[in-house]
């Protein structure tokens, strides 16, 4: 415990540091793969898709960036694994994609009497000329290290496959979708980020910079799991400027400040997190002359759903 | 002209640390003739002599610890050495023994002309009686001489004050008087009195010390004892090491071989073994936890201590169940004087401490409870602490004479508890958010009773007690432990010669527990720790009884008496849920090579059990085989000085050879015809070499202090064929350097400089995005081939002492990290592993503590 209670010391004094935020989008990154449905049968397809984002404003450090490709493969993920390997080599292999979507579909006899098993799906973004496949080739001979982290980015989600007939009477996991995705500015007026045509205005001070940043999450997001439990849901924030204090909220239900220890309880249906809106020093580095500020919110469960809303906020003279 | 002052029985050379000894008493004392030179010059004073007072009661060697020069030394040795003792003896028999004594000198003026007689001498009436108590401390001042002066400066009375402080001076005439008191090591108190005739005046004069500050025996250097690289720390110069805030156990992380934690966390991290495999005693029973949380003080008052012993490795068979080394905490027993009464606040807690005599015996009540919480109120957001950093301890002993023998009834619980919320995760750890807590009691009602039962000499201990610990870290983990811990400890000596002792001992451990956990599967010391919801989530319920009984039995052969002691011995050890018994055989032995200079030697195995849960059956591998160590040490320990007994210097070389370490797995294995993830293997191994030295004044009057340098390797290889690693705590080196100074004025001012070799650590580079958690999971380079930048602090310390009456008041300002270093203790990530950033430890932090007692 003691090395536990260090670990969450060295992570948790991180916190207030000078390290670039997750929630701002200053490069290529992937905020998420979605697969829909998250849950299926052998003999099932499912979709796959990806949110990939970029700065407004492309960073200098090797040119314009390139359009976006990628590769998916997919291989078995044994029980029990402690360290999760990207799917780059060995026996059951398979190139499931080479888009920004795909499809994939679990083989008929994939259980063999298991009520039900784990893919492991990787999938390689690249915003490079050489493109995903390269990245991947580069990566496995660099002992699974990327080598370019800043154009080429490597993500894995694990898709359940179930035996419907062994689920315990429980419905297979469905993704969670948010029902809007707004910002009030310090006036307290109120923008829809994903309709077009919110505006958002330069920081005069400090107290005219805060925005509340929120999200609602749809009614049936919160599904009840087979123990009686429900999901634990988060909604990771995401901007390509200003700043964003906590690029992560919990959808807790009242009173409760840990998932875990009221997870027999409905959670609220909204969250939020607070914008500071830059100054228009700060906005001449990563706001576009249209004045263009990007927005995303993902929501995740913690069975592997995710879903998605994203939009722009526009500069208001 | 001359006065004797049987001092303290402070060491015992023929018989180990736990035997009970009746010490020599003295029969016949010769006065020691006043030196001319000190006659001349109207000095007084005391010197310190050890004497070996041998099984016939004549002193066969005295030698002087403390020497005042002037002739006085020669003296007083000339003077013990013609004294005769009734023998000290062990197990009803004569023995050789050790004992310190104060002989004191004090100046007397001659006695004053008889009068002439008149019909017969007539009575001399008692014109003034009283008593001579210690300023402060209200102890009664023995052997001070009380002389009445007339106006010419004529002594016309004089007598000395008994064991109790009384007096009682006859004088012929009433009339003005001077009073003079003088007594060794106290300052002479002159006033007039008006004495009235047919009256008795009754008084009482109270002595102050000269210094308050004696740092008494502090590091023992008994050659008689049986581990090999044995460190005692006593009185009060523990309680004045800057940055412990007076914590007399926080001492212990000051000696050789003992790594620093980060953050000064307070693990016990001994000669490069993992902090689990050390452990602390009381009574000779490990107790759950040494220190309060953070390290921030000891769980046990350090104003009810004896002393504690470091034991680095080589322990005798005595303590089991580690492989690394231990601490064990002595208590003292109550004082019987009188009813003494102690407060200590300083900014984090404060503590009250009572004891007096009881009947025959004595007891001691302390409490202490920490008030972080109050002051932390102030500067965090309300609801951010559900509850503050808080702990407290407490203590209840009663020693009392019973049948023949001693017991020893001792109640002691400790309590720390803290809840806080984070309400927003880290970028790199969604799962940490939420509630942190970890609250961990105890609560143990200790037993002893020692008592003579024909040849042998007995102890029984019994430890029973509640014991509560749980954590929750976010959404990450939730763990609970309850259990009630019954220990019994038997321990029977019996000297079969006088070159030969026999100790023989049962050591059983047992609890119930219940016990539930929600968390990630734990990891090894070789992984290092990347986002939590990344490793596999295990759930456990359990409860159940375990029970652990071990025997032991040892020898001490003076092979040459004084000279050559060899101490051979095995324990065995039935270890709950592991297959067999674990005999573990031990030897040690010491030699004298010249009066002050020993050479000794010592070789051991121990086992212990796993660390929690990696030999589980449900979270971990049961078929993991329990740790085992091979410790070997060679040194050396000498008064180097003749003429400077204070100095001690102490050198040990060690290997340690460590086998059976668990490692995290990642195959599979059949189980109960399963085919199931193995988790953990034991196919780790280490080794630790390396050499500590300590250089260390005791009985420094006026300087105070000790060097303590460690030289070692600390290395794993996690499985058959890869390379050695350093160990998570390898340091390579360990300098610390305590100097204390005592001024005039009851002042003390003390510095401590540590100089550490950072700790390895594991870089954490880019890696792969987990879509599910939204994290991304770093890859990790080499295990530990990294290090953090080196630990450099000094702290600072002044005491200063106001003596009233009746009580002392102490007052200090504790000062840590007086520079402002910024030590580095690990490294804080960027959400994607590109960028890093140190995270360092305390600023500078000053403290601010008073102290009174009566």
């Amino acid at each position: 415990m003691k090395r536990l209670i260090l670990a969450a010391a060295l992570l948790l004094g991180g916190c207030s540091s000078d390290l670039p935020s997750a929630s701002l989008i200053d490069k290529l990154r992937v905020l998420a793969v979605r697969a829909e449905p998250p849950e299926i049968a052998p003999g099932e397809t499912t979709s796959l898709d990806l949110l990939a984002v970029e700065p407004i404003v492309p960073q200098l450090d090797g040119g314009a960036p390139q359009p976006l490709t990628a590769v998916w493969l997919a291989c078995p993920l044994p029980a029990g694994t402690l360290t999760v390997e990207p799917c780059l080599a060995g026996s059951g292999v398979s190139v499931v994609g080479t888009d920004l979507t795909a499809k994939y579909t679990a083989p008929a006899g994939l259980l063999g009497g298991a009520a039900s098993t784990e893919i492991l799906l990787t999938v390689a973004v690249a915003d490079t000329a050489a493109g995903a496949g390269d990245c991947l080739s580069q990566i496995a001979n660099n002992d699974n290290r990327p080598t370019d982290p800043d154009h080429c980015v490597v993500s894995l989600k694990r898709l359940t496959i179930s035996d419907p007939m062994q689920r315990g009477g429980g419905a297979p996991n469905r993704n969670p979708t948010l029902a809007d995705f707004y910002a009030t500015s310090p006036g307290g007026f109120t923008e829809a980020v994903d309709d077009g045509i919110g505006v958002w205005t330069a920081a005069a001070g400090p107290d005219l910079s805060a925005w509340t940043v929120a999200a609602h999450r749809s009614d049936d997001a919160a599904e009840k799991k087979s123990d009686g439990t429900y999901e634990a849901l988060t909604v990771s924030w995401f901007t390509t400027s200003g700043h964003l204090d906590g690029g992560r909220s919990l959808y807790l239900p009242p009173n409760c400040t840990t998932p875990s220890a009221c997870a027999d309880q409905l959670p609220e249906t909204g969250a939020d997190t607070t914008w500071y809106a830059p100054t228009l020093d700060q906005a001449a580095l990563n706001v576009d002359v249209a004045g263009h500020v990007g927005f995303w919110a993902v929501i995740r469960d913690d069975r592997g759903g995710v879903g998605w809303r994203a939009g722009t906020l526009t500069l208001q003279h | 002209l001359r006065s004797i002052v049987f001092a303290l029985v402070v060491c015992i050379a023929a018989v180990a640390h736990a035997q009970q000894l009746e010490p020599p008493k003295l029969v016949d004392k010769v006065e020691a003739a006043y030196p001319e030179e000190a006659l001349r010059q109207g000095l007084s004073a005391a010197v310190t002599l050890e004497l070996i007072v041998d099984v016939d009661g004549h002193v066969a060697e005295a030698t002087v610890l403390a020497p005042a020069g002037h002739g006085f030394d020669e003296a007083a040795l000339a003077a013990v050495k013609q004294f005769r003792f009734e023998p000290g003896r062990a197990d009803g028999k004569p023995v050789p023994v050790k004992v310190t004594y104060r002989y004191a000198f004090t100046l007397k003026a001659p006695p004053p002309p008889a009068p002439a007689p008149v019909n017969g001498p007539p009575p001399t009436p008692v014109r003034l009686r009283g008593t001579i108590i210690e300023r402060g401390t209200r102890t009664p001042v023995e052997s001070a001489a009380v002389m009445a002066l007339d106006q010419s400066g004529a002594t016309v009375a004089q007598t000395e004050t008994a064991v109790d402080g009384s007096f009682a001076l006859h004088l012929v005439r009433a009339g003005e008087v001077t009073i003079v008191v003088a007594a060794p090591d106290h300052k002479t108190l002159k006033l007039h009195e008006a004495l009235r005739d047919k009256e008795t005046l009754t008084v009482r004069y109270t002595l102050s010390r000269s210094s308050y500050a004696l740092y008494e025996t502090t590091v023992r250097a008994t050659p008689a004892r049986e581990e090999i690289a044995r460190v005692s720390l006593e009185g009060d110069e523990v309680r004045r090491i800057p940055g412990t805030r007076g914590d007399a156990l926080a001492a212990v992380l000051n000696l050789p071989s003992v790594a620093r934690s980060p953050f000064d966390l307070g693990q016990l991290v001994i000669r490069g073994s993992a902090p689990g495999e050390s452990g602390a005693f009381l009574m000779g029973m490990q107790i759950p936890n040494a220190f309060h949380f953070g390290g921030l003080t000891s769980t046990f008052n350090s104003y009810l201590l004896e002393r504690f012993d470091l034991i680095p490795s080589n322990f005798s068979v005595r303590y089991g169940r580690l492989t690394g080394g231990i601490v064990d905490i002595v208590p003292r027993e109550g004082r019987r004087d009188r009813l003494h009464g102690d407060i200590k606040m300083d900014l984090y807690d404060a503590h009250v401490l009572v004891e007096g005599p009881v009947g025959k015996g004595s007891f001691a009540l302390s409490a202490r409870r920490s008030y972080v919480d109050a002051f932390l109120g102030l500067f965090f957001s309300s609801g951010t602490f559900t509850v503050a950093p808080r702990y407290y301890d407490y203590q209840a002993q009663l020693d009392y004479p019973v049948g023949g023998g001693k017991l020893k009834l001792l109640v002691f619980g400790s309590d720390d508890d803290l809840s806080f919320v984070n309400k927003t995760p880290p970028d790199a750890d969604p799962t940490l958010a939420g509630t942190f807590a970890t609250r961990q009691w105890f609560h143990t009602l200790f037993a002893s009773y020692k008592r003579n039962v024909g040849r042998f000499e007995t102890e029984t201990t019994l430890a029973v007690g509640p014991q509560h610990f749980d954590g929750a870290a976010g959404a990450a983990a939730r763990f609970n432990l309850d259990l009630v811990e019954a220990d019994l400890r038997f321990e029977a000596r019996q000297r079969l010669t006088p070159r030969f002792k026999l100790t023989y001992g049962l050591d059983v451990v047992t609890d119930y527990f219940w016990v539930s956990v929600d968390a990630p599967q734990q990891t090894t010391e070789e992984v290092p720790l990347g986002p939590l919801g990344e490793r596999p989530r295990v759930t456990l319920k359990n409860k159940g009884f375990e029970g652990s009984p071990a025997v032991y039995v040892q020898g001490d052969l003076w092979a040459i008496p004084e000279i050559f002691l060899v101490t051979p011995g095995v324990r065995a050890d039935y270890l709950t849920g592991y297959e067999g018994i674990y005999i573990q055989p031990r030897l040690m032995s010491r030699l004298r090579v010249a009066r002050e200079w020993w050479l000794k030697a010592g070789v051991g195995l121990f086992h212990m059990y796993q660390q929690a849960p990696f030999h589980d059956e449900e979270l971990g591998n049961p078929k993991l085989r329990a740790e085992q160590a091979w410790h070997f040490t060679v040194g050396v320990e000498a008064r180097p000085i003749p003429q400077y007994r204070a100095l001690r210097v102490e050198l040990n070389l060690f290997y340690k050879n460590l086998q059976n370490i668990a490692v995290t797995s990642t195959d599979n294995t059949q189980r109960d015809g399963k085919i199931v993830p193995e988790r953990y293997s034991d196919e780790g191994v280490g080794r630790v070499y390396g050499g500590d030295l300590l250089v260390k004044i005791d009985n420094g009057k006026k300087v105070y202090g000790w060097l303590a340098y460690s030289l070692l390797k600390s290395e794993r290889r996690d499985h058959p064929g890869d390379p050695w690693r350093p160990f998570q705590y390898d340091q390579t080196h360990i300098l610390t350097l305590i100097v204390g100074y005592h001024l005039p004025w009851e002042i003390d001012v003390g510095g401590r400089f540590r100089y550490v070799t950072g700790n390895p650590t594991t870089a954490l580079g880019p890696g792969l995005f987990d879509a599910d958690q939204g994290v991304v999971i770093p890859i990790p380079g080499l295990p530990y081939a990294e290090r953090l930048p080196p630990f450099v602090q000094l702290d600072l310390r002044v005491d200063k002492r106001f003596t009233f009456r009746s009580w002392i008041l102490s007052v200090y300002l504790d000062v840590s990290n007086v520079t402002n270093n910024g030590n580095v203790e690990g490294y804080a990530y960027s959400y994607d592993y590109t960028q890093r950033q140190a995270v360092t430890g305390l600023p500078i932090l000053p403290s601010l503590g008073v102290r009174a007692s009566f």
